[in-house]
């Protein structure tokens, strides 16, 4: 933060008649936001680049949906990043996913020894699934039996509709703040992989 | 509405960085989050209540440090488009305010606290004192701006009150960036002298 003559800020949000940041004050910040964050002004030929990528892109992702279900997704890496794929049960048996099922998630760690998932709920409700209850943790995947599915599951109890799960794949397990700092605030995060996943609960 | 809806071009942008985008962003969400910061809010299920800053440097860099955050690389890049923006940039806001809260020893929670979008429609009531020295300050501040001639009450209006740079005032009121600089000086100076000799020592 630069040096401000505080006074010229409180005789700024007087003029502009709000208590909170006088336009002085949000171009001071927008300038140290910028130089910390923005990335260089991208030059001619790379802007040629860029629509020639979104296109190739574009490819590859039809390409990985064709040979995949929906609801499973891999992380940044490609085949070395950790995977899940989330499946829901109704008394014992793979059912649709909606409200009362049990959300289960089958995981390929590649290297992770801990896993986590939260998810955000269409009302916007955040929601602990892994860990959840008491758990103090993420779950430890030194005993993930060989198909790779996860001893807890989640009974679906919340609204029905369109859920965000975030699943957190790390070296070791994670408390709950250490967790939502790290989805906060991911530039913090180091020796994570995070994976975005849609779910529709009917 | 989030700022991203209906413009995906803005959300490639926002994702590569692009100043012009990451300043759009800014300006549509800055106020929001100084008013969270600035007066507070609760978690109404947990009964928890995290105080606002009163501080304005401290309130200046916590807005700092929300927009460099959720302006980082790494987050825009895992920002994933479909989520609302809003909720997810405050609560950003509500987990630096907490963190700040605890290390201060304001706050001392019990358990696990995860900010909920719907919290920032909850903010703290300013304190009595606070919004009587407020509206006092304010009046005076209009007495002053009636003491103005016409071309600087627009100039207020214009850089102040609708809160334009100091290139785009030059722009409409046909005049340089250099004098618009001066005007700006003189007017605080005006407001300051104003505010001292109606028995205000430090506005």
């Amino acid at each position: 933060m630069t040096n401000r003559d505080p006074s010229d800020d409180r005789l700024d949000r007087l003029l502009g008649g709000s208590p909170d940041l006088g336009v002085s004050e949000q171009e001071a910040i927008l300038d140290e936001v910028l130089a910390k964050t923005a990335g260089a002004p991208a030059r001619r030929w790379v802007r040629w680049l860029v629509p020639l990528a979104a296109v190739t892109a574009a490819l590859l992702v039809v390409l990985l949906v064709r040979s995949r279900s929906p609801e499973e997704w891999t992380a940044r890496g490609g085949s070395l990043a950790p995977s899940v794929e989330l499946s829901c049960l109704v008394e014992g048996r793979a059912a649709p996913c909606e409200r009362g099922a049990k959300l289960v998630f089958t995981l390929t760690p590649r290297g992770a020894s801990a896993f986590a998932a939260i998810a955000e709920a269409p009302d916007g409700e955040t929601i602990w699934l892994v860990p959840g209850g008491r758990d103090a943790t993420s779950a430890e995947l030194s005993s993930l039996s060989a198909g790779g599915v996860l001893d807890r599951a989640a009974v679906l109890d919340g609204p029905r509709g369109h859920y965000t799960v975030h699943a957190v794949f790390s070296k070791r397990p994670l408390t709950r703040d250490e967790l939502r700092a790290a989805l906060l605030d991911p530039s913090s995060a180091t020796d994570l992989q995070v994976v975005h996943l849609p779910l529709e609960v009917r | 509405m989030t700022v991203f809806e209906g413009n995906r071009p803005l959300l490639d942008a926002f994702r590569r960085g692009e100043r012009q985008a990451l300043t759009t962003i800014y300006s549509h969400s800055v106020k929001e989050v100084a008013a969270l910061v600035r007066l507070g809010f609760t978690l109404s299920e947990r009964r928890v209540t995290v105080p606002g800053v009163a501080d304005p440097q401290r309130q200046r860099d916590l807005v700092q440090e929300v927009f460099v955050r959720a302006f980082a690389e790494r987050a825009r890049l895992a920002f994933d488009g479909v989520s609302p923006f809003r909720p997810w940039l405050l609560r950003i806001a509500k987990n630096l305010m907490i963190d700040e809260g605890r290390r201060s020893g304001r706050l001392v929670l019990e358990g696990d606290i995860l900010p909920r979008a719907e919290d920032a429609h909850e903010p703290l009531p300013v304190s009595p004192e606070e919004e009587l020295e407020w509206k006092s300050l304010r009046e005076e501040t209009r007495s002053y701006c009636a003491t103005l001639d016409e071309r600087a009450r627009r100039f207020v209006t214009l850089r102040f009150e609708e809160e334009r740079s100091q290139a785009e005032v030059a722009e409409l009121m046909n005049t340089t960036r250099r004098q618009v600089r001066t005007l700006e000086d003189t007017i605080r100076d005006g407001l300051r002298n104003h505010l001292k000799s109606k028995g205000y020592p430090h506005p």
